[in-house]
């Protein structure tokens, strides 16, 4: 079983040897001129601007929490579902379905919670100030 | 030294180092960078161990979902929080602190060295993810269930304390 | 002894189901948003829950004890108990929180999630495995976050919820390296088997003793036992005051069961009465150093105090130390001492946070010298001022009140085990507890109040319920039988 894993292995030391070795290797023969412009960070070949690191909306925090749940969730059925085959063949799938249901409908709830509440909207709502004057079509072209 | 221990230091030292990179490093970006190879290389020792379906969630829940989470999160604060965030304290405190640190670690890890730990599995083929299957549905229904239960409302906490207005207008 | 299957333990969880299934309801009917428009109905969805589980909780009373779920969860007389205290404690709450102008335009969650604390305490109170105690103090933890963090407009209450977190997160993380360590030990995460395993096998004693003290650290926090009690005045003082008074009882009160559960069950060994701890763990000792050190910085540290919620955290803290002893006297005397002062502790700190509630609502300031002159301001104010002195009594410890039998109890448990350097460090400490909560009393006799308008306490529902908890402090301070014979029935672990 754990054998298996060793081809796994073989690609990580290959992956990080070849990504060494290049580096090495170009490090050793490549001629070095620094200028301004190579020390820029390439952005689609314009002159960056600002800071890369702005605020974030909270709304990216909202699904990656909602996320992270449902992964959560995903990695608890998955080990049920590779028995419940066996289950059903001992007689036991009744009892099973109902656990696992129970288990799925409470998560579902949270799942309602969310999205009847907006938070899986991308745009809650748009405030349209003189400034701001878009519909939400345009907003979404945007 | 056979294949598997040598597998285990190199696991274990990248856990050590990147742990410490969590720790020390300035930028708190950085440091989720490198908590994710923290994670990665405890997904390792869980391989090591056997617990294949274990090292498969930990990659994808923890260094995959959790700190995505996390590196949203330093995101969302300003840049200028984390200059006020830098620990205001003396190099006396600071080191006594390290030695604390030090010594608590020193003493966790000789005590684990010396302890037998009782070598069974919990169960008859832990890792296995049909046995762990299993289990879930024999003897852990009731943490299963909980953990339903505790998932959800961590969820609605997380969206309720996130939005701006709680009370009704 | 039995040790039941899933399908026949889902009777004795029937309680428990219910509350889910309140949480559940109040949140998807208030959807439509039409509950948390009507400010009463999810209340009252969540009272008539409660009085369901409590209902159905004197049904699986009747039951044979016995191990359900594989080994998961107890349900012996002791978790009775805490059922029925959870229950009651919730009921308070809602009460309360409908009455506080802090919490009265909350929406419908804040009732679920009230239902959600009051799911965790019998949960965490039965609980047998050290996985099963580690979900629910988890589900208890997250959802007090919550809470604590609910008016998350007001600085304090973020302020509060954030450093709660921190603290919880560090406090459960070691708590579980903790239990790991245990696990390692002796093989078993039932802490009935862990006691057959350290009873057989010569333990290895290092070991286990840091994952003891690890284990405590998780706890200790919830507790609020020296030295993890860093987070009490901050998050007290922080949070809605309703709140503050749920945490300071329920999820502090289930703390404390799944300690005395785990060290009862795991570390000592039942001879007739008295429960001997296992060779190697001196778990009294420590037990009895850890009581000393809580009581002590709670009561000194009161003393300075001049917001009434920090003032009642560092009383609470105090009262936890006093309870503690109970861990340290390890015999059914302080089972049932700890029980009797946790029904005592229920009724005279949420009557205290009652009248702190009107006081605050009333004057709109959590200082202490809001209460100034309280007894000389008309008849409501005379009133409160009467309940409150009751429940500072009781506080105290003084006789008539239900406060010195809980404490009579507790210290003749400490002096049955022979630790009498304990008990006569706790008598004194009682003394230093005087002077403050006196002080409370002289301020609202002896002062003068700021402003001479009558006391604002209107309504029949709010007064009666605190004359009712102040009655019951001094109905129970002198007829103490009726509680003394559910203390009986309650000290019993199954084990």
């Amino acid at each position: 079983m754990l054998f298996n894993f060793a081809n796994i292995l073989v690609f990580v030391l290959v992956g990080g040897g070849f990504v060494g070795v290049s580096l090495f290797v170009s490090r050793l023969i490549q001629p070095r001129f620094p200028t301004l412009e190579k020390g820029l960070i390439y952005e689609c070949g314009e002159i960056p601007v600002d800071n890369a690191w702005i605020n974030y909306n909270l709304r990216y925090y909202l699904v990656a929490i909602i996320f992270v749940i449902f992964d959560v969730e995903i990695a608890f059925v998955y080990p049920v579902a590779t028995v419940f085959k066996n289950w059903i063949a001992e007689g036991k799938g009744m009892i099973a379905f109902i656990e696992i249901m129970v288990f799925a409908l409470i998560l579902f709830v949270g799942l309602i919670y969310v999205w009847k509440k907006g938070d899986l909207n991308w745009f809650k709502e748009v405030v349209v100030t003189e400034d701001t004057r878009r519909t939400p079509e345009e907003a979404t072209a945007l | 030294m056979s294949g598997f221990d040598i597998l285990f230091f190199v696991f274990a030292g990248f856990a050590l180092v990147s742990a410490m990179g969590v720790v020390v490093s300035p930028n708190p970006v950085y440091s989720a960078l490198s908590l994710v190879l923290t994670l990665f290389s405890v997904a390792g020792l869980f391989l090591l161990l056997q617990a294949e379906f274990l090292a498969v969630v930990q990659v994808l829940t923890y260094a995959g979902a959790i700190l995505v989470l996390f590196v949203f999160i330093i995101m969302l604060l300003n840049l200028s929080d984390f200059e006020l965030m830098e620990v205001r304290m003396g190099n006396l405190g600071k080191a006594l602190l390290t030695l604390a640190a030090v010594v608590a670690f020193i003493t966790l890890a000789f005590v684990v060295h010396l302890t037998r730990i009782t070598g069974d599995p919990a169960v008859e083929g832990f890792g296995d993810i049909s046995t762990l299957g299993r289990e879930i549905f024999t003897h852990y229904v009731i943490p299963f269930e909980i953990a339903g239960v505790l998932l959800t409302v961590s969820l609605i906490g997380a969206v309720m304390l996130a939005k701006k207005n709680l009370t009704k207008e | 002894m039995e040790i039941l299957n899933n399908q026949d333990s889902l009777w004795y969880f029937l309680p428990e189901s219910v509350l889910i299934l309140t949480f559940v309801v109040i949140l998807l009917f208030d959807l439509p948003e039409n509950w948390s428009k009507n400010r009463l109905l999810a209340p009252i969805v969540a009272t008539i829950g409660t009085v369901l589980f409590l209902a159905l909780s004197f049904y699986t009373q009747q039951f044979p004890e016995a191990i359900t779920f594989h080994g998961m969860i107890i349900n012996d007389a002791f978790t009775d108990f805490f059922r029925l205290f959870a229950g009651l404690t919730a009921l308070i709450t809602i009460f309360l929180s409908l009455k506080s102008k802090e919490v009265a335009q909350v929406r419908a969650e804040y009732w679920a999630l009230l239902v959600g604390i009051t799911l965790g305490i019998p949960m965490l109170a039965a609980s047998n495995n050290l996985l099963m105690i580690y979900l629910a103090l988890e589900l208890i933890s997250i959802l007090s976050y919550i809470l604590v963090g609910y008016l998350h407009n007001t600085k304090t209450s973020s302020e509060a919820a954030v450093k709660y977190v921190l603290y919880g997160a560090t406090a459960s993380g070691v708590m579980i390296y903790g239990l790991s360590l245990i696990f390692g030990v002796t093989g078993t995460l039932n802490a009935i088997e862990i006691r057959q395993f350290l009873i057989s096998n010569p333990a290895e004693q290092l070991a286990l003793f840091i994952g003891l003290l690890m284990t405590l650290a998780g706890f200790g926090y919830k507790i609020s036992m020296v030295p993890f009690h860093m987070w009490a005045p901050d998050v007290y003082q922080g949070a809605p005051t309703p709140v503050t008074a749920f945490l300071s009882v329920g999820p502090k009160a289930a703390g404390f069961a799944i300690l005395l559960r785990f060290i009862y069950t795991a570390l000592t060994q039942d001879q007739g009465g008295v429960y001997v701890p296992l060779k190697y763990i001196d778990i009294s000792t420590l037990m009895a150093v850890f009581a000393l050190a809580t009581m002590t910085l709670g009561n000194f540290v009161a003393l300075q105090q001049t917001n009434i919620k920090r003032f009642l955290a560092y009383s609470s803290i105090a009262h936890a130390g006093y309870m503690l002893m109970a861990a340290a006297a390890l015999n059914t005397e302080a089972l049932r001492g700890v029980i009797f002062y946790m029904i005592s502790y229920l009724i005279m700190n949420m009557g205290a946070f009652a009248v702190a509630i009107a006081v605050i609502n009333d004057s709109g300031s959590e200082e202490l010298s809001a209460f100034k002159g309280l007894g000389n301001r008309g008849r409501k104010g005379a009133l409160a001022a009467v309940a409150m002195t009751l429940f500072m009594v009781s506080l105290t410890g003084l006789p008539p009140t239900v406060g010195f039998v809980g404490k009579f109890y507790l210290f003749s448990a400490v002096i049955e085990a022979k630790i009498y350097w304990l008990a006569v460090l706790g008598v004194l400490n009682s003394v230093v507890s005087l002077y403050y909560y006196a002080k409370i009393i002289k301020y609202m006799y002896f002062e003068e109040a700021k402003e001479q308008k009558p006391f604002a306490l209107t309504g029949f529902s709010f007064p009666s319920l605190i004359v009712g908890l102040a009655a019951a402090t001094v109905f129970f301070g002198i007829f103490w039988n009726a509680l003394s014979y559910l203390t009986e029935i309650s000290a019993h672990l199954l084990m």
